[in-house]
This record gives structure tokens, sequence and C-alpha cells, in this order.
């Protein structure tokens, strides 16, 4: 107790000494605000500079200290006009770094640029990152089956104590006793001899057998709630739920064909190649995706003549051979959201199969789902001959428009 | 007699009932004729047998998919940027009405929008929760629609190709929409340029200016 609260303590410390230090330094040798620095840096500076490394330029953060300020505030507001005057040190850094073109930042103040330079410079004194752990042990929740073992551990005691009990009393009375095995033997054996209790507790065993042997059955080749384990530990939850990117963005293939594809690992590297670190795994799970594409992310490259390995998916959603389906229909055609079958992807950290994808479930959903005809003048003529045909009021239906044929899933 | 019928029914009664609980979240379960549910045909995104290939495989070089325009004149270094900038036309045919331009605002909020915003200024979600930075104000940059399909069909800086996500039809609707997010914002006005003529198998490279 007295620990943890010492360590809390120096916890408070270490917070306000890196607040204080924030708030006093200055940034070194170069004079500007750092926050308003920070804010222009992040706006025009970051998608091809980091401070720490290179990423499409050089890193920044020592960048005062190799060179002067006036030929960086030259540099920044227009390289090119300053490689034209015949700047060595400019044509150098053009050609070090291939010939990428810097953007001209003309819109920027000398102050402006100042206070960039000296958000490059700033480093907070103490550095110190306090780690975030959490206290207090974490409340599992008691599953069904350790409540049921608790509860018959409980009634097997209650059921040894009164039979104590009774042998006690019979003790006092001066009968003789049994042991609790004895004693379940003669009723076991008086009861067996009842053919009514026998037939009772036969039918009861058989119903229970057959109801359990139907579900069996019925889940054979169901794959509901399966969740494999895949080989990068890639969350929805953070990605489609907390940045909200589209599904369409890596699941592109959905839109216009029957599968909806699984994204190759250049669609990760559209955002990774800049994203090296995830909020939960760190780089341990983005270093899978450089693996597999060769890339490598300390000099920010890819790697020439490297053998690619495909990352191997788990496939979770698997519909048999002998259906067809189409994302395409469903998607574009049928205006479906992603979440009608998947279920909440965007709040799983793991996929899962959220629906049972078995035909009674398809042919369900084909029933109750209306067809947008409002909207669809290419079908105008066949609309206006379902209304007649099943009265204007009653809404046309998926199965209405032949979505219960054999031949649409089958063939 | 009784007894001994009493003990079976126990004990498949427990076998059952182990027959239901035994498919545990990591595994298929039970599968009925699987020969049924998988054909000899290889299918999408799968591995070919035992041989360590997928059916996923790189398309072979200099072959076009039906549908898709070439774009080979333009290289994807900072020459191929600059001679698009002056002389990538968008072809003619590329439809231009209300509708497709709804469809390209469409595809510009999966593909784009999470990064340069709704309103093309550069503070889409993504930039909002500081996962990723320095996402440019469209207003700021000097860009044209030849630059725009450039970029979206080859990247640049960090921002990567998204060739594989978008026809070059699609690039097309999205460089319109980006266009009209860039004049709607003010500054330099981005006049749209079209090909004289149609040519449907290769973007058109003449200079029409």
């Amino acid at each position: 107790m007295r620990k943890r609260l010492i360590d809390q303590i120096s916890r408070l410390s270490f917070t306000i000494i890196i607040a204080l230090t924030s708030l006093l330094a200055t940034a070194q040798g170069v004079e500007g605000d750092v926050e308003h620095g920070k804010s222009l840096y992040n706006a025009n500076c970051a998608a091809c500079h980091k401070l720490d490394k290179k990423l499409i330029g050089p890193a920044l953060g020592d960048i005062t200290e190799k060179r002067e300020t006036d030929w960086l505030i030259s540099w920044i507001r227009d390289n090119q006009a300053l490689r034209n005057s015949g700047d060595a040190d400019a044509i150098a850094v053009f050609e070090e770094y291939n010939g990428s073109l810097m953007t001209a930042f003309p819109q920027l103040s000398d102050q402006d640029i100042m206070d960039i330079l000296a958000y490059t410079a700033y480093v907070p004194e103490d550095k110190v990152v306090v780690a975030e752990t959490p206290e207090g042990p974490v409340a599992s929740e008691p599953s069904n089956t350790t409540t049921i073992i608790v509860l018959g551990a409980i009634l097997l005691f209650l059921v040894i104590i009164l039979a104590r009990v009774k042998n006690v009393l019979k003790q006092i009375k001066g009968l003789e006793t049994n042991t609790i095995i004895e004693e379940a033997n003669v009723v076991t054996r008086t009861a067996l001899k009842n053919p009514r209790i026998v037939t009772f507790i036969t039918i009861l065993v058989a119903i229970v057998l057959f109801q359990q042997i139907f579900v069996a059955l019925m889940a054979i080749g169901v794959t509901q709630d399966y969740q494999p384990a895949q080989p990068i530990a890639f969350s929805h939850k953070l990605h489609a739920g907390d940045n909200k990117i589209d599904c369409n963005y890596c699941h592109y293939g959905a839109r216009k064909s029957m599968v909806s594809n699984v994204p190759s690992a250049n669609v990760c590297m559209n955002c990774h190649m800049n994203i090296q670190e995830g909020p939960t795994t760190g780089t341990e799970e983005i270093a899978k995706i450089y693996d597999a594409i060769g890339f490598n992310p300390e000099i920010m490259e890819y790697i020439e003549g490297y053998e690619q390995k495909p990352i191997k998916w788990v496939r979770i959603h698997d519909l048999p051979d002998l259906s067809y389906f189409s994302h395409a229909q469903h998607v574009t055609a049928g205006g479906l959201a992603c979440q009608t079958c998947h279920g909440p992807v965007e709040e799983m950290e793991e996929v899962y199969q959220y629906s049972p994808l078995t035909m009674e479930w398809c042919v369900t959903c084909h029933r109750e789902t209306e067809v947008k005809v409002e909207s669809n003048e290419y079908y105008a003529e066949m609309h206006k001959s379902l209304k007649e045909k099943y009265g204007a009021d009653t809404k046309i239906t998926v199965e209405m428009i032949g979505g219960l044929e054999c031949g649409k899933c089958h063939y | 007699m009784l007894k001994r019928r009493l003990v079976l029914s126990i004990s498949a009664a427990i076998v059952g009932s182990l027959l239901v609980t035994s498919c545990g979240e990591d595994s298929r379960g039970l599968e009925f004729m699987p020969d049924m549910y998988r054909g000899p045909a290889i299918e999408t995104h799968q591995p070919i047998g035992d041989s360590g290939l997928t059916s996923v495989r790189m398309p072979v070089k200099g072959t076009i998919p039906r549908g898709f325009r070439a774009y080979d004149e333009y290289s994807a270094d900072q020459a191929g940027y600059d001679s698009a900038r002056v002389s990538l036309r968008m072809p003619s045919d590329i439809p231009r009405d209300e509708k497709s331009m709804e469809e390209a605002a469409e595809l510009y909020m999966i593909f784009c929008g999470q990064c340069h915003g709704e309103k093309g200024d550069g503070q889409g979600i993504l930039v909002k929760n500081g996962v990723y930075l320095g996402v440019p104000n469209y207003a700021d940059r000097d860009i044209n629609m030849g630059t725009i399909f450039h970029v979206i069909t080859y990247g640049k800086g960090v921002m990567g190709s998204h060739a594989s996500q978008l026809t070059p039809d699609e690039r097309w609707l999205v460089t319109q929409h980006v266009v009209k997010l860039k004049n709607a914002m003010g500054g330099t006005t981005v006049i749209e340029t079209v090909a004289a003529d149609a040519d449907t198998s290769v973007a058109v490279t003449e200079i029409t200016n």
C-alpha cells in the first residue's frame, strides 16, 4: 500500500517536471513560438519530414545545427529559386535526394519559418516517458461453466454436511451409522426397482439426447462465430471504427466484383509507409507488412529484388462451392451496408463470422428485404407490372423479383 | 437389464452433448460431404494446395485488363509529373454529368476523404485524430487535372499509388471532384481540360493549349 503511494507521488512529480520544462524551455539558438511552429510543421512539413528519421526528405530534428538560419529561410520559401541562384549546398541537397522536388512555401512569413525551426530544435529537457500501466487486478467476468462448477461444489458440500448431521443424530440415538456411499447405493437400488421411476428417467434422458443430437446435426457446416487467429493482429476496430476508414478503401473489390478482396500489402503501405508505429502493438505487427512486401523503414525504401511473401490471412466467410454469391450485386445494385451480413465489424478487434450464412438465413432476408423501385428507371416497366400483380401498396421484396429461384444461387 | 439400458442412454447423451460443445471458436466444426463444399476449382485469394502459391498473382507484364486505359506515357517520377502537368488531358468520353459527379464524390470519400478531408482542406479524420500528419490543403497547391491524375495513379511523397484500387475511369471521376473542391475553396482556379477526341485505349497525350 505504502509502495503504491510512493509510486504515485513519484509519477506525479515526473508529470509536473515535464509540464514545467515544456513551459520554461526555449528553443536552443532559434527564437520562436514552439506551439505555433508545431501546428505549422504538422500542416506543411510532416508529410515528407520527420524529426528523428528520414522520410521523403531528411530528418529535421537537428537541422538548425547543420545549416544557417538565413539559408533555411530562403530554402523553405522557394528552394527552386535558391537552386537557380547557383547555391552549391542547395544543389547538393537536391541531388542527394534523387531530385525529389520540395514544394515552395511562399505563403509562410519569416516569423512562421522561425517558429517552425524553433519547433524542430525544441527538445523537452526531461524526455521521460511515463509508462501508463493499468492499476489493480483486472476483473475478469466469471464464465457460465465456472458458476455451475462452484454451485455444484456448494451443493455437494451441503449434502456431505447433512449426511454428517444425520449420522450424529443416529449416533445419539444409538443406531447404526452409514457412509454417504452406502446411503446412495440404497437409494439407487430402491429407485431402480420401481418401474415408474425407471420409465420417467428413460424418457427424460431420451428427450435430452435427441434434442442434443438435433442441435449438433443442425450445426454441421455452419461456421457462425468462427474466429481464427490471423497472421497479423489487424484491428478492424482501430481502422474502421476509430479512424473511420471506409470498408471499400481496402476491400475495393466488393463494389465491382463477386469477391470482396482481401487487400494486398501495397494497400496497407498507402498509410503504413508513414505510420510505422501502432497505438496498441507498436512496431511489431506493422513490421510484418514490411517483411511481406520488402520495405526498409529505416531508410524509407523498398528493398530491391526482394522476394515478396504473401500474408496468409485465414478465410472466415466461406460459402460452399455449391452456392453462388456476388458482392457487387448486394453492395452496388442492392445498396446494402456491409454490416447487414458481417455485423459490427467496426467494433471487432478480431473479426468473427457474425451471420450463420445458412440457406435459411439467405432466404429469410430475400423474403423480407424491400427492393428500391423508385429511383431505378431501367426496370421501370417491370416494376410497374409488379405493382399491378401484387397491388400498389405491397412492398416489392427480393422474392417477388425472383430472389428465391433455385437457379439464382445454385447452378 | 433395465439398469444396463439406462447406463447406455446416459453415455449416449454425454457423447451427444460433447459433439455440440467440441466446436470451438478456432475450428470450423463438422462438415457434411466436403466434396460438395470444396470443388477442384481454385478460389479467389486462396492458397493452391500445398504448393506455397496463391491464386493472387501479379498480372503478366504489359497486359491491360479489359476496359482499362494504358498509362505508360508518363513515368512515376518527377519528370513524369511535370510532363503530366503540361500535356495530360482527360479523355472526352469520361462522363461529366451530375449523376457521375455524385459517384465521384462518393469515390472521393471512400479513397481520399479520410486524409484530404471532405472539403479537400487536408483535415480528414486521420489528420484530426493525429494519426497521419502533413496532408496539404488543395488550395495551397499548384495542381491541375494532369498532376491530380498522375498523383492518384503513382502517388507522391508518402501518398501511395491508388491505381490498384481505382480504375483509370474512376480516377478521372475523382480528379474532376478534386478540381471541383479546389475551385470551391478559391485561390487559383483550375480549368478543366479535356482532350479533343475520345481515344479509349490510351490517355490522350497531345498538347492542346
